[in-house]
């Protein structure tokens, strides 16, 4: 049996056939074919992505991902705890401690320690916000806060992964790495995503690639690193390599039928 | 690709499968591996599959027994009998309700997959046993009427497929193509444009079979091999986790080249890695060879619950031997039944069994310093070093008293209720011949006993794919009812009975490919196989595909006239940006490029810093090695454009290109022109092309005559000298030129 165009059309949904066949020379035949699915999909502006996605009415354009790994804590910010505020200085619990993975605090005495700075409701929906982020306070009907977040690493290497890639096991597609995938980008030719990571500061626990990379995805997938906000201000990037006049021409006189 | 997470990219793949098989299939005939296990796989087995503690409704469709079983008044199948069948009432009813599968999945089914199970059951509904879990036998040979086109067996298949189609093979590249892609296949470098004018001049089988035993021989082979089992197996210089610092293995690496190049055969190959230690009076090199059990990722952070690590690392060694060897995504079953094939959770922890007597104590030695404070066990010479001189330490397997290993209830390591398991291989494969407590060689021995129906068919279907750009099945990493049935089950079957009944040969198999004239083929796509096989699925041509990140640095180097080839012994370090290591802590760390002939070393040396790879290394799809990586992925993007064109290594290499065009070449622009054409690509420049070269190179010139500060600053890139005596400006405009040659996209690709 031999399909015709039309049922290879039905049966291969266009965009998931391009990102498989990494040789892409089926994409080429297929891309005059599948013009209607790709006129369908394409009422959207991003370039990439899978047919279908996203399932709804987006109203976000971009998205900005803090990962603030040694940044204040929840319980200073965000997250206020009243059973923790009363039991300031007093040991930890045992029902608390017995049977958690708790590393080097092992046989050391645990005391609880409350929030350091009070905290206060705001707006009309009464979110308890620190006294420490008044602009933030400002804006409570403006933001959501999940509090439900947690995890079962301890350490902080596989934590970071887990919030960035959602496992801790190494190889897994990143956040930005999957929105990209399903997305698709703004540009055809430009990154997905940036990533912005920070330098200074006390002995700042390392950072790996892997919390932007694209795991097993191509790694056209995967993020773009600066180096902080200065990086982007400087006029050219860190690579100071000469520039190559790029000779476009020399591919003019390539015979598209051979490649050569 | 990581094995326990490839479900995205397969959750794509069946109607791919599928139109492939309806087009070769004979009308009608529904055959279950190959039409019906792919879908019940994709859309059915989560809920009604292997994984009985999430299994709804008590029905599984993965097993004759359970599609037949009496679920009171019905059954899911009724053979012959699809108006019976209750599996066809539920894909087929309007009811949102009682359809399956049901909306909430987002999985559907199409009408021709509706048709393919009306059909199956019609035809009586019976299952076959999974393909890859039959032990391979040696299939009759198929019949061809184009008796002479067929070097052997494997052209047999390959023919016979293309004729059932109505269709023929692409003739054979011509011999420029040819010495390209069996340099660039065997070698990982390009040819001697000598080879070339040899494949032209005798175009006997004879002449071209000496041509790859000659480079079957070639010490360039065991780089080139070991480059794709070092990302199976997922080597690198440095720990992984955390501060990512360097440890010592770099003798294991060496120890993998060599074995290429021996020719060791596979199953010696296998044991030594898992089992060196184990060996009756062990060699040093074989206990080098043990050193695969210390590639897994391990960390060095402060604070890290040793019980917690041990877990992660037992876990970290079931995925890989079990994707490196069997192609199986075991990974699944660290916390649960797999939900597609039939491994349990007992299985994934007893195969972790194998490996309780691994002693990992001196992983927990301490932490923040470079390299780590795990101190290597052994101290060596490295397998390539001729002399024996060189002294360096490496890691090896050291063992103690197998620890206990017990079933972790939902892969949680802190709970201590599951079952005490002993070593087992998994339960529905052929079992361990008779042993007390079996060991790492006891296991290293059963992946290549002859009737182990994976390792066999998952290392030659790797070699294809190799050699051709795509497996005969595409899916290098699963093996399971989730991978894609084979194209040429006859074919990958008969490979793999060669390989072992030729006593796991690699050599021996790599030669039976290259030799054929399937291999032989041109690649070129023509309209008529664009249409009926874009995918070439049939293997009508040759592969088409990008080189690898090691192979373009190499290309560009033995081009340039740069190229080491130095083999074994410590890490290259290449130039890189300055700054690239900023995230990484504990401690802080300077790069340092290598300023001397270390630089020019073969990709397969360059050091591998698993969480900040070479940029280079990145930017062409090399994987970070975390965990094991059959199939490197393929992209095409603005920062590989950027990197052939700016990185210093590839600057420098038309440097060189330009000093040998200028010194070896002839007079001329023409000769010049013509012998910087045959040797970046291997071939004669076209008419077209001349020109363009011509005006190119005087508008450079005229550039470089007219500003002699842009010339110097171009030549000041990399630490190549200029001789006395050679005109700035005329070789800056070579160095421009050659430039433009390395970044052709035919410079790195292979035909």
């Amino acid at each position: 049996m031999q399909l015709s165009s039309q049922q290879i059309v039905t049966l291969i949904n266009r965009r998931s056939f391009l990102s498989r066949t990494s040789l892409g020379l089926g994409a080429t035949a297929l891309a005059s074919l599948a013009k209607p699915v790709l006129t369908a999909a394409s009422t959207r502006s991003a370039i990439g992505g899978l047919s279908g996605m996203p399932h709804f009415t987006a109203k976000a354009k971009r998205v900005i991902f803090l990962c603030m790994a040694g940044g204040p804590s929840h319980l200073e910010t965000f997250d206020y705890k009243p059973e923790l505020a009363r039991l300031d200085g007093q040991p930890m619990p045992e029902s608390f401690t017995k049977g958690q993975p708790i590393a080097q605090l092992q046989n050391t005495k645990l005391k609880c320690l409350g929030p350091l700075f009070p905290f206060r409701r705001h707006g009309q929906s009464g979110q308890q916000i620190s006294d420490m982020l008044p602009g933030i306070a400002g804006i409570a009907d403006d933001i959501a806060i999940v509090r439900s977040m947690h995890t079962d690493q301890i350490n902080h290497d596989p934590a970071h992964t887990v919030m960035n890639t959602g496992t801790s096991i190494s190889g897994r597609p990143s956040m930005g790495a999957w929105v990209t995938y399903g997305l698709g980008s703004m540009s055809e030719d430009l990154p997905g995503f940036i990533v912005l990571t920070s330098e200074g500061g006390r002995n700042p626990q390392p950072i790996a690639s892997r919390q932007w990379g694209a795991g097993f995805l191509p790694s056209r997938f995967q993020g773009k690193v600066r180096r902080g906000v200065a990086e982007l201000k400087k006029r050219s990037g860190p690579i100071q390599w000469p520039r190559c006049r790029c000779p476009d021409r020399m591919a003019q006189a390539v015979d598209r039928k051979t490649g050569r | 690709m990581n094995d326990t997470t490839c479900r995205w990219f397969h959750r794509l793949f069946p109607a791919l499968a599928l139109t492939i098989a309806s087009c070769v299939a004979g009308a009608g005939e529904v055959r279950f591996n190959r039409d019906i296990r792919p879908i019940l796989s994709d859309k059915c087995f989560k809920c009604h599959g292997p994984d009985a503690n999430h299994r709804k409704a008590d029905l599984r469709l993965d097993t004759l027994e359970g599609a037949l079983a009496d679920l009171g008044d019905y059954a899911a199948v009724v053979p012959g009998a699809p108006g019976k069948s209750e599996l066809i009432a539920r894909i087929t009813t309007g009811d949102e309700d009682d359809v399956m599968p049901p909306p909430d999945t987002g999985k559907t089914l199409s009408d021709d997959e509706k048709k393919l199970f009306r059909d199956w059951i019609a035809q009586g509904g019976e299952y076959e046993a999974h393909w890859a879990y039959i032990p391979p036998k040696r299939p009759p040979m198929p019949t061809v009427s184009a008796r002479a086109w067929p070097s052997g067996a494997i052209d047999r298949f390959i023919l016979a497929r293309i004729e059932s189609a109505n269709l023929s093979p692409s003739p054979q590249a011509d011999a420029a193509t040819l010495a390209r892609r069996l340099h660039f296949d065997l070698t990982g470098l390009p040819p001697s444009p000598r080879l070339a004018k040899r494949l032209a001049s005798d175009t006997s089988p004879e002449a071209y079979a000496r041509v790859v035993d000659e480079l079957l021989a070639s010490p360039r082979f065991g780089e080139r091999l070991a480059t794709y089992w070092l990302d199976l197996v997922r080597y690198a210089d440095t720990v992984g986790y955390h501060g990512d610092q360097d440890h010592a293995i770099t003798p294991y690496r060496d120890w993998v080249i060599k074995a290429f190049n021996d020719n060791l055969p596979f199953d010696q190959f296998t044991a030594e890695q898992l089992a060196g230690d184990l060996l009756p009076n062990a060699t040093m090199n074989q206990k080098i060879a043990s050193g695969y059990n210390r590639l897994l990722q391990t960390s060095h952070e402060g604070g890290v619950q040793k019980k917690e690590y041990l877990a992660k690392y037992s876990a970290d060694r079931v995925r890989n031997v079990s994707n490196a060897w069997l192609g199986a995504t075991m990974g699944c079953s660290e916390c649960h039944d797999h939900k597609y094939d039939p491994f349990t959770q007992k299985d994934f922890y007893s195969l972790a069994a194998f490996f309780a007597d691994v002693n990992d104590d001196k992983t927990f030695s301490g932490t923040n310093t470079l390299p780590t404070k795990r101190e290597p066990e052994l101290q060596v010479v490295s397998p390539l070093d001729v002399a024996q001189a060189k002294l360096t330490r490496t890691m090896v397997t050291g063992r103690i008293k197998p620890r206990t290993i017990r079933v972790l209830p939902r892969g949680n390591w802190m709970d201590d209720s599951g079952e005490i398991v002993e070593p087992a291989v998994p339960h529905f494969l052929p079992v361990l011949k008779n042993v007390n407590r079996a060991n790492r060689l006891h296991l290293a021995e059963w992946l290549t006993s002859a009737d182990n129906p994976l390792t066999a068919r998952v290392f030659v279907n790797r070699l294809w794919y190799l050699l051709f750009g795509s497996g005969l099945s595409s899916t290098l990493d699963d093996t399971g009812s989730q991978g894609e049935w084979p194209t040429h089950p006859g074919l990958l079957d008969w490979l793999a009975v060669e390989f072992v009944e030729s006593g796991w040969d690699v050599k021996h198999i790599v030669r039976l490919i290259v030799t054929s004239s399937a291999y032989r083929q041109s690649s070129l796509v023509s309209p008529q196989l664009r249409e009926h096989d874009p995918e070439n699925r049939l293997f009508m041509r040759q592969g088409r595909f990008r080189l690898q990140a090691e192979t373009i640095r190499d290309n560009a180097l033995a081009v340039g006239g740069l190229l080491n080839d130095q083999m074994g012994g410590k890490v290259a370090k290449p130039y890189q940006p300055a700054g690239y290591y900023s995230p990484m802590n504990f401690p802080k760390r300077k790069y340092s490029a290598d300023m001397n002939a270390n630089q020019y070393r073969r990709g397969v040396y360059v050091h591998w810093q698993r969480q900040f790879l070479h940029p280079m290394l990145r930017a062409f799809d090399a994987p970070t090695r975390e965990e094991c990586t059959a199939q490197r992925p393929v992209s095409n993007t603005p920062l590989a454009a950027l990197t052939l064109m700016n990185d210093p290594t590839f600057v420098e290499a038309a440097k060189g290109f330009a000093l040998r065009i200028l010194n070896e070449a002839g007079a001329t622009d023409q000769q010049r022109l013509a012998w910087a054409w045959q040797t970046a690509l291997g071939r004669e420049p076209s008419g077209k092309e001349l020109n363009v070269a011509r005006a190119f190179l005087s508008e450079t010139r005229k550039r470089y005559q007219a500003d002699a500060k842009a010339a110097d600053k171009l030549l000041a890139v990399g630490m190549l000298k200029l001789p006395v005596g050679m005109a700035k400006p005329e070789t800056a405009a070579w160095t421009v030129l050659g430039q433009a040659l390395l970044n052709l996209s035919e410079t790195i690709t292979r035909n």
